[in-house]
């Protein structure tokens, strides 16, 4: 594997979509239906990284008759909270479309899921372990290969540090382009694409060490 | 999904991931999520409107009752049982107690129609001697909370029976649990 194949510079600048404009402005004048065409386009990428970010969710792992909702996917709430804000924006005319609409839809959900992280560490308590073993071994008895080695990535994507790991989602979970990507973080072109480059090199190196180890038992 | 002409195995690998991800994704998440967002959006379809108007009308309503008898269950709870704690904002009258006595929003009152309502009090003198008797062996702060707590219980029962008819005089005024929020400076008049 070598990921400096992966540079994909013809998606580095992603034209204007003329479509999007047009839904864009007739979901800012209330057109119900526009607004859900742009649901139906965003609403899956945003929850694909609200739940890479957090996790699978938290809905077995929290007391039974939870009054506040903890057990609920946060990854949905965030999704959510993503979209009643830009809705706001838009409504308010606050959001004026020149081709960005991507990265300040997901830069809104990189703070809603940073806001989350921290909410979470502020509030992380212990979880029985025969709650966890219980959630796990069914999972394990059930997966197959394909499974498996999206687990194993998933595991491995967790090991990578938190500028990596999002560098990575932003460009697989939330499909942008790297032009996007640039805009989103404000950070110049080249510098993400070589970030990009030893990201994909670190989880690399992740997964071949893993494989190592496994082969040592 | 990210297209990758050089069919990087890593790429690949990452992009099945993330198909994963997205098609985790419960069912209906996209009609939640266009739901939830179109009050911001301004578009409530007709039923929509009217079940959020009936809605706002039913918590106007059940706020207009809990207010009333928060003010007559605690008027009456805190007059019998805790003198220290009297609501000074509504009566005009400063806390009957030296110690000069935080009061802050901490303990949620779970009220009859659903709502919630805070009120807890905190002392800033623990090594203060506490005249009222209703405080009397309250040493920390943590004993404090603790005795506020149970008083909090006791209020909260005594909600439950308090009697819905209002006279003017009994109007509740939100303002008295900001006054519940302020540092006081002490009195000495006990009474």
């Amino acid at each position: 594997v070598n990921p400096s194949v992966d540079s994909s510079e013809q998606d580095v600048a992603a034209p204007p979509d003329p479509e999007l404009s047009l839904l864009l402005k007739a979901a800012g004048a209330g057109d119900q239906e526009a607004w859900r065409s742009i649901v139906d386009r965003y609403a899956r990428r945003v929850y694909a990284l609200a739940r890479s970010r957090l996790g699978p969710g938290t809905s077995g792992l929290d007391a039974p008759g939870d009054p506040w909702g903890r057990g609920c996917d946060a990854a949905e709430e965030i999704t959510q909270s993503v979209f009643v804000t830009v809705a706001s924006k838009l409504a308010a005319g606050e959001y004026t479309e020149q081709g960005r609409f991507e990265p300040w839809l997901f830069r809104v959900a990189m703070n809603r899921i940073r806001d989350e992280g921290r909410r979470r560490k502020r509030q992380a308590a212990p979880t029985d372990p025969e709650t966890l073993s219980g959630l796990a071994a069914p999972s394990r008895a059930a997966a197959s290969p394909l499974a498996d080695s999206i687990q194993a990535l998933r595991e491995a994507l967790g090991l990578l540090s938190d500028a990596d790991r999002e560098i990575i989602e932003l460009r697989h979970h939330a499909s942008l382009s790297f032009k996007q990507i640039s805009d989103l973080l404000e950070e110049p072109l080249g510098t993400l694409l070589a970030r990009h480059h030893r990201a994909l090199k670190k989880l690399k190196d992740l997964l071949t060490g893993e494989a190592a180890g496994e082969d040592r038992a | 999904m990210t297209t990758d002409p050089a069919h990087n195995p890593l790429i690949d690998a990452l992009d099945d991931l993330a198909a994963s991800e997205r098609d985790a994704a419960p069912a209906g998440l996209t009609d939640r999520v266009a739901l939830a967002s179109l009050p911001a959006l301004g578009g409530l379809g007709p039923t929509m409107a009217r079940v959020a108007e009936l809605g706002a009308l039913d918590r106007a309503a059940a706020s207009a009752g809990l207010e009333a008898r928060v003010h007559d269950a605690s008027r009456g709870a805190l007059a019998a049982d805790a003198p220290a704690l009297r609501l000074h904002g509504a009566a005009g009258r400063t806390l009957p107690t030296r110690r000069r006595v935080l009061l802050r929003p901490a303990v949620a009152m779970a009220a009859l129609l659903g709502l919630v309502g805070t009120i807890a009090v905190l002392s800033s003198r623990p090594s203060a001697t506490p005249e009222s008797p209703g405080l009397a062996g309250i040493t920390s702060t943590t004993d404090l909370e603790a005795e506020l707590d149970a008083r909090m219980s006791t209020l909260f029962l005594a909600m439950q029976d308090a009697p819905t008819g209002v006279d003017e005089d009994a109007e509740f005024k939100p303002e008295w649990l900001d006054d519940l929020s302020t540092p006081q400076a002490g009195s000495r008049n006990g009474s």
